[in-house]
């Protein structure tokens, strides 16, 4: 199994913009500095879900070994303001041919602790809960 | 606020998934996994066609659950999961239905968490999203 390469990522309202479209999730607070301060933060944060996406960029070698997603499982931790940059790590908890089982943290430049963290399961092959469904 | 007994859950609601949907999900995030973006690269994985991302489920969202009437500002997404079972690719359609599963308050915080199941077109589990919500308002 090839090592796992942590990805880096300055979040930039543009991201934000595109995610919010692509994702069809309107908050204001991921994208208008108005709406955030009249919520009681500093300005606009990322989406949860656009940071968990882009966890998928680190799963990506794993990917293109043949390995794919079963389960996904993560906290939200803190929130992640635009214009910072995050660090995507993970550590491997198993190894097999058929199975990958990372741990993984989202951390924010400035904070110790992460901003997110989860546990990612990953199986080789196409068979899941016994169906084989591929035409 | 209000707050349904545990177990109410919405009506089916079917979602086609658009090719056009998955791409611009995928753009979003920079994804560079081929079977993402390119029916082909799909089919040689093993896949029906162009897959959607894991994390695209959320966008397969279940209609409201009658009777939760949560406040729009100062809702928390804490956790989040996915279990997976067949792909969902483009052209398929997934029958979503959301359940509420476990109220629990502790302190001045309501946490709902919320399960929503998919089925494609052939009767298989797609996926099952489970998010708990964090709010701060109490139940009027």
């Amino acid at each position: 199994m090839t090592s796992l390469v942590p990805v880096v990522h300055r979040v930039t309202r543009s991201d934000l913009v595109r995610y919010a479209g692509a994702s069809e999730d309107f908050n204001p607070i991921h994208f208008d500095d108005d709406a955030a301060r009249y919520y009681g933060l500093d300005g606009v944060i990322a989406h949860g879900m656009f940071t968990m996406g882009l966890v998928t960029r680190f799963l990506e070698p794993l990917l293109n070994q043949g390995y794919r997603v079963s389960e996904w499982s993560n906290r939200f931790r803190a929130m992640i303001p635009v214009n910072r940059t995050i660090t995507i790590d993970g550590t491997i908890q198993e190894s097999s041919q058929q199975r990958v089982i990372l741990n993984i943290a989202v951390t924010l430049e400035d904070l110790p602790k992460p901003a997110l963290t989860g546990t990612i399961t990953l199986i080789r092959g196409l068979l899941i809960g016994g169906l084989a469904t591929t035409n | 606020m209000n707050i349904p007994p545990v177990g109410t859950q919405s009506p089916p609601f079917s979602h086609a998934v658009e090719l056009g949907a998955i791409r611009r999900f995928v753009e979003a995030l920079g994804l560079k996994y081929q079977p993402y973006r390119n029916a082909e690269a799909a089919r040689a994985a093993g896949y029906r066609d162009v897959v959607a991302p894991p994390t695209f489920m959320i966008t397969l969202h279940g209609l409201p659950i009658p009777g939760l009437d949560l406040p729009e500002a100062g809702l928390i997404h804490g956790e989040q999961t996915f279990r997976y079972g067949e792909s969902v690719v483009a052209n398929d359609v997934i029958t979503v239905v959301s359940r509420l599963t476990e109220v629990k308050t502790r302190g001045p915080l309501t946490f709902l968490t919320l399960e929503t199941t998919g089925i494609n077109q052939d009767h298989v589990m797609a996926f099952v999203s489970i998010s708990t919500i964090i709010t701060r308002e109490s139940q009027s």
